[in-house]
Formats: C-alpha cells, structure tokens, sequence
C-alpha cells in the first residue's frame, strides 16, 4: 500500500510517501520515475566503440535510499554486509562512478524497475573510422533485445543524461514502524518535467508495492522544453540571450561563444541540445547580412563558395563528433576556443591593430560609399 | 595552389590550401560546439590569407553561412534540436540584433573588447575546470 498527500505537484513541491509494509519489514528503496516526459540519450561507449540511442530515456528519474540500510552483496556464496551510507559516499567522491556496480553494491537495482519497462528500443551501432569520414556514426547492428542488456544499457544512459550520482540517487531516512506503516518526504526539482509520474515502494526483491501515480503541472511562464528535457521559467533563457547576444553584437563576435556555456553549466541542458538549438538561431542574421552585402556587390562569390565548401564539409562531421564526445571534453574543446577567442581580441585592443584596422575601416567605408553610387547610377540609367 | 579573383576591378590571390584546411578545422570547432565561426574565418582571410578587409566582410559571411545551414541540419535529422529552445534563443539574438547597434554608438568597442577578453578567459578557466576559479 501507497499512499502520496496530493495527485497533482509543481516543481520544487515536496511529496509526502506514506504507506504500509507488510509488517515487521522496512522500505529501503523508492523509485520516482517521469513516465511521460522522455528525451533522447546516446553514449559511445569507448571500450569497444559501440553507440548507444534511446529515444525513451525518462527526463526525471529517482531512487530514494533508506541511509540505514546495510547492502548485502554476494561475493562467490559468501555475503558481505556493508552500510549504504559507505557505498554511497565512495561513489559520490567518484567522478568516474559506475551506474552499473553502485546498483549492484547499494542492492538498489532491485529498486530499478520502471525504465527497463519504459524503454522498448535502443539502437547499437559499431563506429569505425572509415564509417566515421563518410559522416555516418557506424555499421548498424541490430537493437537490443535482451533483457539483461536492455537493463544495463538503460541505467548508462541515464548515468550519461544525469551524469552526477546525487541527481539519480538520494540518502534518506525512511521512518518504518514495527506495523510496517512508513513515511517519507521528497522535494521535486524546480526543473521536473511535467505530466505523468510513478512511485514505487521496495522492501527486497520480492516485496514491492505497486506504483501509484501523480502528475507534474508546469504552467506559464514555466515551460517544458521537450528536447532539453528540462522545465524552467521562459524569460529566463530569453534574458540570457538577449543581454549575452547584445554583448555578441558590440564585442563583434557571435552570442554563441558565451551562451553555450551558460547553458550548460546554469540549466544543465545536455551539451549536444545545446549545440543543436543554439547554432540555427545565427540563419537569419547571417541570411540577412548576405543580401545586405550582395545588394552592394561585397561579396565575391568565388572566394566565399570556395572557402564555404570547405566549411560545409567541416559542419557535417562536427555535429556527428559532438555525439562522440562527453561533456567534459566538449568543455575542453569550448575552453581552448574561448582561450584563443580572448587571445584574438587582445590582439585587437593593442595600439598597433587600431591603428592598422583605422586605414581599413576608411578603406571600406570608401568601398561602400564607391558601391552605393554605382548603385545608384546603374539604377538612374534603366 | 593559388586562386585569382577579382573584387571592384582589383585582381587579389589567395592560397586555397590554407583556406581549404582553416576553413574546414574552423567549421569542425564550431558545429562541434555550436557557435558561429565567423571571429575566426575573419582573422583566417586577413591575417593568414593576407586579404584585406574589405574582400573578406562579405564573403566569409557567405562562407560561415554553408557551416551554419549544413550543421543546423544535421543537428536537426541527429534529433538535437530543442525547437521550443530554438525559438526562445532566436527571439532573443534577433532583438540584440536592433539593441546591439543603437548602445554599440555610445561605448568603445575597444573597452567592449577588453571587458568580453576578461569575460572569455573566465569562462575559459571554469569550463577548463582550473581549481580556485569561483
């Protein structure tokens, strides 16, 4: 039996579990999963080279820990005992963490039911380097199937989309009395995706409850951005942009640059969403820059076609390598873009490229005023 | 292997090689990353290619715009694309797009510059995960 104080939460709200265990025995896990709400998630895993997609990775997903719980874990017949409270602090301090093994030694993967259920798909494919230079991200080999690997592949990837252990699994006192009735509180992120969710109630492998169900409401001007998989007020990334694009616009390089980041490091959006949401929004002003130019015949085909093949080519393997790479060496990659960026308007502050960029400033100012009236001239003739 | 072209009667070369290969990394690094090449493919004609300014200010818009389309695409077909986010972001690019100009007239680009270097290496340092940075 399970019970929660509401059917309807917001983000940020705390829901109130109570229930009744068979008597005498002791909840030790609860699982939060957002049903509804799915984002796509991939990985490569670098061992063997394979790439891992689902499209069915659910956007919140939670287990609750009873910190009095001693983990048992069988090691070749004999078992060990261990605090939860051990396993948990070990693998935190661990940037390395494994999904797979903390499930494994804090018995929580008896607590991981719902997204194995969740996911129907997910798609393999082998990457080789030969694969990778025609832009494809591998050989495709056929989805997974296996129970076994379903399970194990799910748990990756939502290691890979939450990344931090302390936002997949919480520390908690779970208060169960000798009748078996229990109580536990928790606080949903101001970020949790709206509309369907499940709780469910473990004591061990073989006594669950059964999942009981709430829903999320994010209303105006809290939105769900679908992809990102997050919920967050809607003026907020619009400020962002604008007062980062303003600032793009007078330092006269792109918002990107410094929007990015921000993304990702105060939303936590998943760097590829970022990338992929971020990069089409510079179309129309680049689009519009191109007729302005063309209109005064500043743009010589020739060379920026050339050149633009070139680039063409370089923007359809990026995106594929920003799948290949985790988060934190696309950090590394922006970092060193952003070190040579700041080097290159350093250089631009210094005395000898004002005045160098002053004589080509009035160059082109001359070039412009000449095109006008040539123009205007060939206007006033038809 | 050079390349001749003629801009406003004037007869200009420029090495492709270079511009082949910078082109190509630069548009690596930025559909990787998700921002626009153009501060770079700017210093890339004029510094490296030894183009003056006024060749260079259209057409390597013209240039960046090939990366810009093919990358959006593949993000799109990739499935990362977050329109709802797409749409918030460019509400707000296109606004800065009038402001920036109108309050461009009242500062000096030299101190705008010197400000977003400060602010560039700062956020340089902390995604390079540098300890001590706040």
């Amino acid at each position: 039996m399970l019970r929660l104080d509401k059917e309807v939460y917001k983000g940020g709200e705390t829901i109130k579990i109570t229930g009744q265990a068979p008597p005498g025995m002791k909840v030790n896990f609860i699982e939060i999963t957002a049903v509804d709400a799915k984002v796509q998630v991939s990985r490569l895993d670098r061992k063997d080279f394979k790439f891992y997609l689902s499209k069915e990775i659910p956007a919140f997903y939670h287990i609750i820990i009873n910190e009095d719980y001693i983990a048992k874990i069988d090691k070749n017949g004999t078992i060990e005992e261990k605090p939860v409270k051990e396993v948990y602090n070990k693998w935190k301090a661990d940037k390395k963490w494994r999904i797979g093994e903390f499930l494994k030694e804090t018995n929580a993967d008896m607590a991981f039911v719902t997204p194995p259920k969740l996911v129907s798909e997910i798609k393999v494919w082998k990457t080789t380097v030969s694969r990778a230079i025609v832009g494809s991200r591998g050989e495709p080999l056929p989805a997974l199937t296996d129970k076994k690997d379903v399970r194990r592949e799910t748990a990756r990837l939502i290691q890979t989309r939450f990344r931090n252990l302390p936002r997949i699994f919480t520390l908690k006192q779970i208060k169960t009395q000798d009748d078996g009735s229990f109580e536990v509180t928790f606080t949903l992120p101001d970020n949790a995706p709206p509309r369907s969710y499940t709780v469910l109630a473990v004591v061990n492998k073989e006594v669950k409850s059964d999942p009981v169900k709430f829903s999320v409401d994010v209303s105006f001007p809290k939105v769900y951005f679908p992809v990102a998989g997050t919920s967050t007020n809607i003026f907020g990334p619009f400020i962002l942009a604008l007062a980062i694009c303003t600032f793009g616009v007078l330092m006269g390089a792109g918002g990107g640059f410094i929007l990015n980041p921000l993304l990702i490091l105060i939303y936590k959006i998943p760097h590829g969403v970022v990338a992929g949401s971020v990069m089409p929004t510079v179309l129309f002003s680049q689009a519009s820059g191109i007729y302005n130019y063309s209109k005064i015949g500043f743009i010589n085909w020739k060379l920026g076609l050339s050149v633009g093949i070139f680039m063409a080519l370089g923007g359809f393997f990026g995106p594929l390598l920003n799948q290949f790479v985790t988060l934190d060496e696309y950090k590394f990659v922006f970092g060193v873009v952003l070190l040579i960026l700041a080097a290159l308007m350093l250089w631009q502050t210094t005395p000898g490229y004002i005045e160098k960029s002053k004589k080509e400033k009035a160059i082109l100012e001359e070039y412009k005023r000449r095109a006008a009236a040539a123009k205007a001239a060939k206007e006033q003739k038809s | 292997m050079k390349m001749t072209f003629e801009f406003w009667g004037e007869k200009f070369q420029a090495n492709m090689i270079i511009g082949a290969l910078g082109g190509f990394i630069i548009a690596v690094a930025s559909s990787l990353g998700g921002f626009g090449g153009g501060p770079f493919v700017v210093p890339l004609m004029t510094v490296i290619m030894g183009l003056p300014i006024y060749v260079v200010v259209g057409s390597s818009l013209l240039a960046i715009f090939f990366n810009t389309l093919m990358a959006s695409s593949r993000f799109y077909f990739f499935g990362q694309t977050d329109l709802l986010l797409f749409v918030v972001m460019a509400v707000g690019a296109v606004s800065a797009g009038f402001i920036g100009p109108r309050i461009a007239k009242r500062l000096s680009p030299i101190w705008v510059k010197r400000v977003a270097v400060i602010g560039c290496t700062y956020l340089a340092l902390k995604l390079l995960n540098v300890p001590f940075i706040p």
